[in-house]
């Protein structure tokens, strides 16, 4: 038998380009496939995607307005804050003069209704008092001399007062009284007032 | 109208009598002295209230301005 090598060359190439064709049609029937449903799903996902897109651009749109409604809240906060700002000033500059005042005031009154009541306690023992009582009772011609009389009445009614405890009742009352002087009270309260 | 003078003769003559003046005799020469020795307390008083006033206006300022330093 005679064989034919170069018959039995075609016949292989053949069966090898049939198989050859066989696997590349396989393939691009599978990538077909493939392809369909990569169309379908991008098509599906445009689909889903574009009014999720645009919803978003909505939610921006709202958002980018209620900024700008913020900023504008801020910028009128601002003014508010600077109007408060200036009125609390000028209220300040309009209430502080007055206080200023009254509180001058209030302490001009004190010190002088203190220095006012110190004074009127201390001349109720001294000279109207000592000039009255020495006219009214002793005769013209001693009545001229009345300031030496007292330091030595007063020293009488002080050591009368020392000697029996008490001060002697037939005494005047404005010889009596002259001996004792103001009280501790009037003149603390006489005295300067130190701020703390 | 005779209601006010009895009044102010009356509260003159306590005046007086609370300031050691006993004997309505010496009224007369008492009163100027005491009215003299009251002015005299009056214009020291007001003189202490004029140097109060201006020293507690000044502490006031000095608190102010601590409070506010740059006013």
């Amino acid at each position: 038998m005679d064989i034919a090598w170069a018959d039995v060359l075609r016949a292989a190439l053949s069966f090898f380009l049939i198989i050859v064709g066989i696997g590349i049609a396989y393939v691009c029937f599978r990538l077909g496939g493939m392809l369909r449903r990569m169309s379908m799903t991008v098509v599906r996902v445009t689909d889903e995607v574009v009014p999720i897109l645009s919803r978003a651009q909505t939610t921006v749109d709202g958002i980018n307005l209620e900024l700008q409604r913020v900023d504008e809240i801020m910028v009128s906060a601002v003014n508010a804050t600077k109007g408060a700002e200036k009125t609390v000033t000028s209220l300040s500059n309009a209430v502080t003069a007055p206080v200023k005042k009254a509180s001058g005031f209030a302490a001009a009154a004190k010190e002088a209704m203190a220095t006012f009541r110190a004074k009127r306690a201390e001349g109720v023992h001294t000279k109207p008092t000592t000039d009255a009582t020495s006219e009214a009772a002793t005769p013209p011609a001693q009545a001229a001399a009345p300031e030496p009389a007292q330091p030595k009445d007063g020293i009488r009614v002080q050591e009368h007062a020392a000697t029996n405890g008490s001060v002697p009742d037939e005494l005047p009352p404005e010889l009596r009284s002259r001996d004792r002087g103001p009280s501790i009270s009037q003149i603390s309260w006489a005295l300067p007032k130190r701020r703390a | 109208m005779k209601r006010f003078v009895l009044g102010v003769l009356g509260l003159t003559g306590a005046w007086l009598w609370s300031r050691g003046a006993r004997d309505p005799r010496e009224w007369p020469k008492r009163l100027p002295k005491e009215v003299a020795a009251l002015w005299d307390d009056l214009d020291d008083a007001f003189a202490a209230g004029r140097r109060a006033a201006a020293r507690q206006t000044a502490d006031f300022e000095d608190d102010l301005r601590r409070v506010k330093p740059g006013q």
